[in-house]
């Protein structure tokens, strides 16, 4: 190996950047940019941010009514009432993540609604309470400057014993 | 024409590659800062590997109940979680400390790689990307082939042009990550732009980011209610933005952009945390180090060259400067 001239690893070094930066794109990039595909360990695309929010968005939201029997009036986010278990258990991004699976998987029919329900409920505190999966949809600006929404829909309504 | 002259040619009139390095390899300040500035990579991670060794024995920052080994640590899998995380963040420690010292030392920048391997595969075991991490995986493989130089008194030639062509390797892998970046919401606008949707070109497409970003992490922001009280104020920082994202990798074959695309950058990620809250500290280190204190960045460039090799504008003022002197002469 050795015995090649020095030029020719330096050229070899040459072409390896090059190579690579096709290689990358090859693999890592074009199937995410044809498929929307997710990212694989070590070849990240890093398409972040890549889509602009849409004027009418779309969540999912738990909003409790009640608790241990006495109504909630209005109805507040699951988050906003502390029957949470600590957020230094499940980050807060992680209950807003399971609970719009949640309405993902209701809003399709799928079977799997039941399993990710019991996941979300093995996040709260085991008290008595009633909560509402909504759907809602919303201007993010709108929402964020005032809290206006376009639309919001109770999808599913479930009682914790 | 065939496909390799016409490569050629293109790339005579673009990126220059690699007589744009090339012309530097006998500098001998390019090579000095060079041979400074990679084991500044290393005392970086020893720093952050010690900050994260510090956290680890005082708190858990990791969920164990998420962990799922990836396959280069399944060797871990029949220890208890918190062996691991200990096997992990002290031979990242060890392992960064031995790179420190052993900088100069191929069998030390292997060591390096290796160990900082299984970290970023340890702190990716957990259900999510940890993209932090990832901006040096890259350059600490591409690091493993620098020439041995730094105890040479006198290089060759071909070590030096080696040596400044793998540190170009290190660059380019980031100006890859900005520019994949950028090209992602380029494509992705397109589509939206021809939906009717908001895209990457709408006044608001920036407040749109942060309005959506904030709530869904549960947090707030310095600059966020600002931007999003006044969305055309974030147009123009959005568009330089994209921009500057885009054209990364074509600013890393031109070293007298690199220290104007390091300050853009940095204020970029500046920004994105004071209105996202989306800190990438290691990519703000890199920028300084790799293109801000670019090697290949000249202290006596002037302003007129660095602009003049501006994409697309720089191309726009050359034929306008041409256009002007033609008609003064005539």
């Amino acid at each position: 190996m050795s015995q090649l001239p020095h030029d020719f690893w330096y050229r070899l070094r040459v072409m390896s950047i090059p190579l690579f930066i096709l290689g990358y794109f090859a693999i890592a990039a074009l199937p995410a940019l044809i498929n929307k595909g997710d990212e694989t360990y070590l070849l990240h695309h890093w398409f972040v941010f890549s889509e602009v929010p849409s004027r009418v968005s779309k969540t999912f939201e738990a909003y409790v009514v009640s608790v241990e029997g006495k109504a909630v009036s209005p109805a507040l986010r699951i988050e906003t009432v502390g029957v949470l278990l600590s957020d230094d258990q499940h980050p807060r991004p992680y209950y807003n993540h399971v609970v719009r699976q949640l309405g993902q998987l209701l809003e399709t029919g799928s079977t799997a609604a039941e399993a990710q329900r019991v996941q979300l409920e093995s996040l709260v505190q085991k008290r008595p309470l009633v909560y509402q999966v909504v759907r809602i949809y919303y201007n993010p600006i709108d929402r964020f400057r005032d809290g206006t929404v376009i639309s919001r829909e109770v999808i599913a309504e479930y009682e914790v014993r | 024409m065939t496909i390799r002259n016409a490569l050629r040619t293109l790339n005579d009139r673009t990126l220059r590659y690699p007589q744009s390095i090339e012309r530097y390899a006998n500098d001998a300040r390019t090579l000095e800062k060079a041979l400074v500035l990679v084991p500044c990579l290393y005392f970086y991670l020893l720093f952050q590997a010690f900050v994260n060794f510090a956290q680890w024995s005082t708190r858990a920052p990791l969920n164990p109940e998420k962990f799922q080994p990836l396959l280069p640590i399944a060797w871990l899998s029949g220890v208890s979680f918190e062996n691991v995380a200990l096997i992990i963040y002290g031979t990242v420690l060890v392992g960064m400390i031995i790179a420190s010292v052993f900088f100069a030392k191929r069998w030390a920048r292997i060591v390096a790689f290796l160990v900082f391997w299984q970290f970023h595969t340890f702190l990716n075991s957990f259900g999510q990307w940890e993209h932090n991490t990832l901006v040096w995986l890259y350059p600490l493989f591409f690091l493993i082939f620098l020439p041995d130089v730094w105890n040479k008194m006198n290089p060759t030639t071909m070590e030096r042009k080696s040596f400044l062509i793998g540190f170009v390797g290190v660059q380019m892998y980031l100006g890859l990550v900005y520019s994949l970046a950028g090209l992602g919401k380029i494509y992705r606008g397109v589509f939206q732009l021809i939906a009717g949707q908001a895209n990457f070109l709408s006044p608001d497409a920036f407040a749109l980011h942060i309005a959506n970003w904030l709530p869904t992490i549960g947090s707030n922001s310095l600059l966020g209610p600002f931007f999003i009280a006044h969305p055309y104020a974030g147009w123009p920082l959005f568009l330089i933005h994209l921009y500057f994202q885009l054209f990364t990798l074509w600013a890393i074959f031109r070293p007298s952009l690199h220290r104007i695309w390091g300050i853009v950058l940095i204020c970029f990620h500046i920004t994105t945390y004071l209105t996202m809250n989306i800190l990438f500290i290691d990519s703000i280190f890199l920028l300084a180090v790799l293109l801000i204190n670019s090697p290949f960045e000249r202290p006596d460039t002037t302003w007129r060259e660095r602009l003049s090799e501006l994409p697309i504008f720089g191309w726009v003022l050359q034929r306008g400067a041409r256009a002007y002197a033609a008609r003064s002469n005539t």
